[in-house]
């Protein structure tokens, strides 16, 4: 097969991707249709998928080797405790994405569980009733974990981007340094506490079911 | 003015897309910059159109270069083909960067590693772009052929090199599994790719006495054909009865 | 919650075993290209396909005779995902694989392109189903001791591999000489 004939088949292939994208909503610009054209294993996903896949996990490791080329270098974690630091946030991230998932789910529901929970006792199925309380108290408690993971990561995030903003304000201001050493603890500690939600998370994962010997 | 200040007023000026020309310096000044922009997701689509025309422009400059060593219309016939070979090799195997890393349970993000090697292949353009002054010393200073294919080689090599240490540092910032395999499965389908069109689109640096410039050279098989047919004749198995006379 | 504690696997399910399912049946486009007979389409996912499915019921019986094996269900899921891994690798070599196989003359390069694309997919989802079978046996059912890894563990796999690959690579080279001559 020559080259003119691939690159015939490499543009056509780039040009139905712009009318897949042009169908699916995308409305690509004459700008896309030829990027698209030319590059589509390149532009095609980003078209398609858009800027919708974001890393909060490599945030707080981005964020320290930037901030380790500024003044600040001398006050960061060493680059093997910033590794684990990340981790520690990327699993705290993927298990707010697990739980978002599991409460997205119409089984999940805690109203729905509450509502089953009152119409077994109504009926007088005392035991049946005692289960369905249990699940919605356990419902209850994984909305809760969910919160104290989102409140968490929120207030990580906040204080990344201040660690980012600082690292820019003390390479014009190196006096400044010494004091931002509150900031970075303050953002390792919390960093460290994800662990306890972890823990907390085990708990819950845990509990011994219900004796129904009775 | 109190008063009219309301709530609209308050509302923080929704983040502007970066410019073309800012996003080349800071890829040329802080890089870490740049890796921690894809490694977070924003401007990705910004990020790669600005990078590809990079490569685009570049790649042509350097084409031109390498084309003057000949001059006249290989001048121009190597000013479009270079950008074409690197691009299209870009396109052909940063998907595998992806693909490798997630079989082998990378959490990997198409979209930021589709970025995240077009803008490595951009840096790699920018410097070889400012190796072109080498290269019309060469033509100066009446360097022979094949002193200015090595030269070349090893231009491209730096270059290379570079591109390379962009995606591992990138990848250096992740944990878990994978990461290793992706960048090597990464070097070795480029290689195979990026040899295999470069062949194929040849040539670009001719003999000062070429007298018929093509466009492209006559299909006569592979890169691969080639090596294996110079490996044969090494060893005395010819296939013709002897060398065509050189220009 | 078994449902939050499940391992993910980093990628969609579902569209990774699409992908495993059309990407033996791309690889045979290519080479139904090459050699202007329609064989291949069917033919490539066939050895692919049949010798997994021939083959991986001999791991489980092998793993649970030696007392090394996680449960079915387990087992199960980590063919899953191991498929899903070799999905998502091929879709990623398959555009290379294209242009190396479509550019060249010689149709030993069409052959070459296509089985390093296929191997080194196969290659990669073995990888990833060592280390699911390996994860599924560190806890294998509520109360039982974990699998640890053994010799007895890695030889059976080891074995197990050696023969599938072997069969595949038989079978994908009789098929390669008959239609790429």
């Amino acid at each position: 097969m020559t080259l003119d004939v691939i690159a015939l088949g490499y543009a056509a292939i780039g040009i139905a991707v712009a009318i897949g994208a042009a169908l699916a909503g995308r409305r690509p610009g004459a700008g896309d249709v030829l990027l698209l054209t030319a590059v589509w294993p390149l532009a095609g996903p980003m078209i398609l998928f858009g800027d919708r896949e974001r890393a909060d996990d490599h945030e707080l490791v981005s964020a320290l080797a930037r901030a380790s080329t500024s003044p600040l270098a001398s006050i960061l974690p060493d680059a093997e405790t910033a590794r684990v630091l990340g981790a520690r946030l990327r699993e705290a991230s993927s298990r707010l994405t697990d739980l978002d998932a599991v409460l997205a789910r119409p089984d999940f529901d805690p109203a729905a569980a509450q509502r089953r929970a009152s119409e077994l006792t109504a009926r007088g199925a005392s035991a049946a009733a005692a289960t369905a309380q249990l699940r919605v108290r356990t419902l209850g408690q994984l909305r809760d974990l969910r919160e104290r993971y989102r409140s968490e990561l929120d207030e990580v995030r906040e204080l990344i981007a201040q660690l980012v903003t600082q690292a820019e304000l003390v390479r014009l201001q190196p006096s400044i340094a010494q004091a931002s050493s509150e900031l970075v603890r303050e953002l390792v500690t919390r960093v460290e506490g994800l662990g306890d939600l972890f823990a907390y998370q085990a708990s819950l994962e845990y509990e011994p079911a219900p004796d129904r010997s009775a | 003015m109190i008063g009219a200040m309301d709530g609209a007023d308050l509302r923080a000026a929704p983040a502007r897309e970066p410019r073309s020309p800012a996003l080349i310096d800071q890829l040329l000044r802080d890089r870490d910059a740049i890796v921690a922009r894809i490694a977070a997701g924003k401007d990705l689509m910004t990020i790669t159109k600005t990078m590809v025309a990079t490569i685009a422009i570049t790649m042509a400059i350097v084409g031109a270069a390498l084309g003057s060593y000949r001059g006249g219309i290989q001048i121009g016939y190597a000013a479009i083909k270079l950008p074409l070979v690197l691009i299209g090799t870009a396109a052909l195997s940063a998907p595998a960067l992806t693909a490798i890393g997630a079989a082998l349970g990378r959490r990997s993000r198409l979209t930021a590693d589709l970025a995240l090697v077009i803008t490595a292949l951009a840096y790699g353009a920018l410097l070889l772009v400012a190796c072109t002054p080498l290269i019309l010393l060469g033509r100066a200073v009446d360097l022979s052929y094949h002193q200015m294919i090595l030269s070349t080689v090893a231009m491209f090599s730096v270059a290379g090199i570079a591109s390379l240490r962009l995606v591992t540092r990138a990848l250096s910032a992740e944990t878990g599994p994978g990461r290793g395999s992706a960048i090597i499965g990464l070097c070795v389908v480029f290689a195979l790719v990026g040899g295999q069109l470069a062949w194929s689109l040849r040539p670009y640096l001719l003999r000062p006495r070429t007298q018929e410039v093509p466009f492209l050279r006559e299909t006569e098989g592979s890169l691969f054909d080639a090596i294996t047919g110079a490996v044969r004749s090494a060893r005395g198995i010819y296939t013709r009865d002897s060398a065509p006379l050189g220009d | 919650m078994s449902a939050i504690s499940e391992p993910l696997p980093y990628y969609p399910r579902g569209p990774a075993l699409a992908l495993a399912a059309l990407g033996p049946v791309a690889i045979g486009a290519i080479m139904a290209l090459r050699s202007e007979t329609a064989a291949p389409l069917l033919a490539v996912p066939a050895v692919v396909f049949g010798v997994v499915a021939a083959t991986s019921p001999a791991l489980y019986i092998a793993s649970a005779a030696t007392g090394t094996a996680p449960p079915l269900s387990a087992v199960v899921r980590a063919f899953g995902v191991a498929l899903g891994a070799f999905g998502i690798a091929l879709a990623g070599l398959l555009l290379p694989a294209a242009f190396l196989a479509l550019s060249s003359i010689d149709t030993v390069m069409t052959f070459a392109a296509a089985s390093a694309a296929v191997g080194a997919a196969a290659f990669l989802g073995l990888r990833r189903l060592a280390h699911e079978l390996g994860a599924a046996g560190k806890s294998p059912y509520p109360g039982a001791a974990e699998i640890k890894p053994s010799l007895t563990v890695s030889t059976v796999f080891f074995v197990w591999s050696a023969a599938t690959i072997g069969i595949a690579g038989r079978l994908w080279w009789d098929l390669a000489s008959e239609v790429l001559s």
